[in-house]
């Protein structure tokens, strides 16, 4: 991977982001890999086809990431689990229509796909998931 | 000296996610936490500040008179950072004639947004 990469390696990723439950910090970090994939692919010619493969793969690898937080929050009683469960619903809707504008031709939207999830995956890991869901202390 | 900044929020999760980057992002900070309508109106009016967080609505308080209470009250000058998750153009605007200095759209990158704050801070 280009070492250049301004997510995941170069800037967002830290301590901060870990919850300490080893499944689901590699399961954060790998949506910043593919981010990063993404930003590569975005500086080459030629890619449509590739990105549109690691939006489909971020997309259910979202899913599976999702279900396995629901789980975690299920098995542990989690008090605000509809909540979190819609804003994961959210999220994967949002990403689908980026997706389908970036495949109806609208290639611009990809950097606005990425900053979204960007942010989105930052906020609700140090926002909701470190702090809340995988807090020892609340559970 | 020691930069003196408001977080004012009734969210716990969204205090105890600032403090823990602002401590460790911004060098000789000292936070204040304000959670209640109650708490607001014991900041001291003319007391030096350098920077406001403000966070969203009190049960008895809208954000903007929050915002209100902060510039025409308190007399803040500094920065007040405006967090919310509406993001219509008439509250923007609204938001920024009372006294607002940045909108904040939640959601945000927090580190991103913290070492934003540092840089203001350092100038």
């Amino acid at each position: 991977m280009n070492s250049n990469n301004k997510f995941y390696e170069n800037r967002v990723w830290s301590d901060d982001c870990l919850v300490g439950i080893d499944i689901i910090d590699n399961q954060h970090k790998n949506f910043f890999r593919m981010l990063d994939e993404l930003v590569s692919l975005n500086s080459m010619k030629d890619k449509e086809n590739e990105i549109i493969q690691i939006i489909n793969k971020f997309e259910q690898y979202a899913a599976y990431h999702f279900s396995t937080e629901e789980g975690f929050m299920d098995k542990n009683n989690y008090p605000d689990i509809e909540r979190h469960k819609n804003l994961h619903k959210l999220f994967a809707k949002k990403i689908m229509f980026f997706k389908n504008e970036y495949i109806n031709g609208n290639h611009e939207i990809l950097e606005e796909m990425m900053d979204y999830a960007r942010k989105w995956l930052l906020y609700h890991i140090l926002y909701m998931d470190v702090n809340a869901i995988f807090d020892r202390s609340l559970i | 000296m020691e930069k003196k900044i408001l977080i004012i929020s009734r969210d716990i999760f969204f205090h105890k996610l600032l403090k823990k980057l602002m401590e460790k992002n911004i060098k000789n900070c000292e936070l204040f936490i304000y959670k209640s309508k109650r708490e607001i109106d014991r900041i001291s009016q003319d007391s030096k500040i350098d920077f406001v967080v403000l966070d969203g609505e009190f049960n008895s308080l809208s954000a903007f008179e929050v915002l209100r209470i902060l510039r025409v009250e308190k007399r803040i000058i500094a920065p007040i950072w405006f967090f919310s998750d509406i993001d219509r153009k008439d509250y923007i605007y609204k938001a920024y004639a009372i006294g607002a200095s940045k909108i904040i759209k939640k959601t945000f990158d927090p580190i991103e947004i913290v070492n934003d704050i540092a840089n203001i801070l350092n100038k």
